[in-house]
C-alpha cells in the first residue's frame, strides 16, 4: 500500500492493526509524510467544517419549509385538497409495502384533542381545569402528574382517559395501555376512543391478535369512530 | 421503524451523499427526538439544534468515513449520538443526567468534535472562493476520502493523471489564496 493510501484510510477509519503501526512508524521517522499527512488533515478538516455550515443550513431551510407549510397550507384550497389526497394516499401506502407495527402506529395515530374541559382562566376549579391546561398546551408529561393528582381525589373515567391520552402522548405505552384497560368495560363518554387508543397501543407493542379484539369490539358496538381506518387496520393486521 | 433491507438502502444512500437520505432521517425521527427530549426539560430550540447537530455528525461519518452499521440501524446510531449531546449539555451545565426509560435502549455515542486551527479556519473559509470544479474535486478527494481510481469511476475525468493534475493545481491555487 502507497503512502497516499495510508492517509486516505487513516481518514476512512479504516486501517487495520498492522496498518495503524505502519502509519505511526512512518509518522515519527519519515518528515516527508508527515507533512503530506498534515496536508491532508488540514484540508480534512477544513472540508468538514466547511460542509456542516452547508448541512446546518439545508436542515434550517427544511425547518422552515415545515413551519410555512404548517401555518399557511389551509388557506390554500389548492393544498387544502392536495394534502388530503397525500394524506389518504399515505394511509394506503402503509397497506401496499407491509410496513412495520411502529410505522402502522405512527400512520394512525394522533393526539385526541380535549373536548371535556374548556379551558377558563381563573376558574374555579383549580385542579380540573390545570390538568387539561397542561393537556391542551401539549404539556404532557406535568398533564400526567395534574391528572394523577386530579384522580386521587375524583375517579371521574373521562378523566382517566385523558390521563392515559396524555400518557400516550408522552411517549408511556404500557403506562397508558394500563390506565385504559382499567376503564375500557365501563360504560361511558371515551369508550370507542379507549378501545381504538388501546388497538394502536397494542400494534405498536406487535400483540395483533389482541388489537384486532378491540377494533371488533367496536365493530359489536356498531361505532361509527374512525371506521374507515379500522376497515384499512382491520385488513393490515389479517396480513400481519 | 424500518425493514433490515430499507436501513440498509438507506445507509448506502447516505454512503453516497444523497441529500434526500438525509432530509428522509432528519424528518424520519426528529418527532421521537423532541418527544424524549422533553424528558429533560430541555427547550425546544435547544432540543432542535442538538437534533440537528446529531443528523450532521451521522451524515459527516457517512458520506466521510463510508460507515458501516452491521449490528445497529441509522435511527439507533442516530440516538446514541444525540443521547451523548444531551448529556454533554447537562453535565457542562451541572445538571443530573437520569436514563429515562426511552433512553436506555440507546447506547452513547461520541462523535469527534472537529476544532479548527487558524490556519484551517482559512482553507474553510477559502474553500468558497475555488471554482466549482476545484472544489468539486477536492472534496470529493479530501473529505469524502474517495480514491484517484474512485473519483475517476465515479466523474467525467479520463483518467487518473488528469485527476490527479487538476488536484494538484486546484490544491496549489488554494494554497496560494491563504498565503496572500
Amino acid at each position: 500500500m502507497n503512502k497516499e493510501q495510508l492517509i486516505q484510510k487513516y481518514f476512512k477509519g479504516s486501517l487495520s492493526l498492522e496498518e495503524e503501526k505502519e502509519l505511526k512508524s512512518l509518522l515519527e521517522n519519515d518528515d516527508d509524510f508527515n507533512a503530506q499527512f498534515e496536508d491532508y488533515s488540514n484540508m480534512n478538516k477544513a472540508f468538514k467544517s466547511a460542509e456542516a455550515v452547508e448541512l446546518k443550513e439545508f436542515l434550517n431551510q427544511l425547518e422552515e419549509k415545515t413551519v410555512s407549510s404548517n401555518t399557511l397550507w389551509y388557506k390554500n384550497s389548492v393544498l387544502y385538497y392536495a394534502t388530503a389526497a397525500i394524506l389518504i394516499i399515505s394511509l394506503c401506502i402503509p397497506f401496499l409495502i407491509n410496513p412495520s407495527p411502529e410505522s402502522i402506529y405512527q400512520n394512525f395515530y394522533e393526539a385526541y384533542p380535549n373536548v371535556e374541559q374548556p379551558i377558563v382562566r381563573g376558574a374555579q376549579q383549580d385542579a380540573i381545569n390545570k390538568a387539561f391546561q397542561d393537556y391542551e398546551n401539549g404539556n404532557y408529561n406535568i398533564a400526567t402528574e395534574s391528572f394523577k393528582v386530579l384522580l386521587q381525589k375524583d375517579s371521574n373515567p373521562n378523566y382517566r382517559f385523558y390521563y392515559g391520552m396524555a400518557l400516550l402522548n408522552d411517549a408511556k405505552y404500557e403506562f397508558a395501555l394500563e390506565e385504559l384497560s382499567k376503564i375500557e368495560n365501563l360504560d361511558f363518554d371515551y369508550k370507542e376512543e379507549t378501545l381504538w387508543y388501546q388497538s394502536l397501543i397494542l400494534i405498536r407493542v406487535k400483540k395483533f391478535e389482541e388489537a384486532k379484539l378491540k377494533l371488533k369490539r367496536l365493530d359489536d358496538l356498531g361505532s361509527m369512530f374512525k371506521s374507515e381506518e379500522r376497515k384499512l387496520l382491520l385488513h393490515k393486521l389479517e396480513k400481519q | 421503524m424500518l425493514e433490515l433491507n430499507q436501513d440498509s438502502d438507506l445507509q448506502q444512500r447516505l454512503r453516497s451523499d444523497d441529500k434526500s437520505a438525509l432530509e428522509f432521517v432528519y424528518k424520519s425521527y426528529k418527532s421521537e427526538f423532541l418527544n424524549f427530549s422533553k424528558h429533560y426539560k430541555l427547550r425546544n430550540d435547544v432540543a432542535v439544534d442538538i437534533y440537528q447537530d446529531a443528523v450532521i455528525a451521522l451524515y459527516q461519518n457517512f458520506t466521510s468515513r463510508q460507515l458501516q452499521l452491521e449490528n445497529s440501524t441509522v435511527k439507533t446510531y442516530l440516538f446514541g449520538i444525540c443521547k451523548h449531546k444531551i448529556y454533554g449539555l447537562l453535565k457542562t451545565n451541572k445538571k443530573q443526567v437520569d436514563n429515562v426509560v426511552d433512553f436506555i435502549d440507546y447506547d452513547e455515542i461520541e462523535v469527534k468534535t472537529n476544532n479548527l486551527n487558524y490556519y484551517q479556519e482559512q482553507l474553510a473559509v477559502l474553500l468558497k472562493s475555488l471554482s466549482d470544479s476545484c472544489k468539486d474535486l477536492l472534496r470529493l478527494y479530501y473529505y469524502r476520502n474517495l480514491t484517484v481510481n474512485e473519483i475517476v469511476e465515479q466523474t467525467n475525468y479520463k483518467d487518473a493523471n488528469t485527476v490527479k493534475s487538476h488536484k494538484s493545481r486546484c490544491l496549489k491555487r488554494l494554497k496560494s489564496m491563504v498565503n496572500n
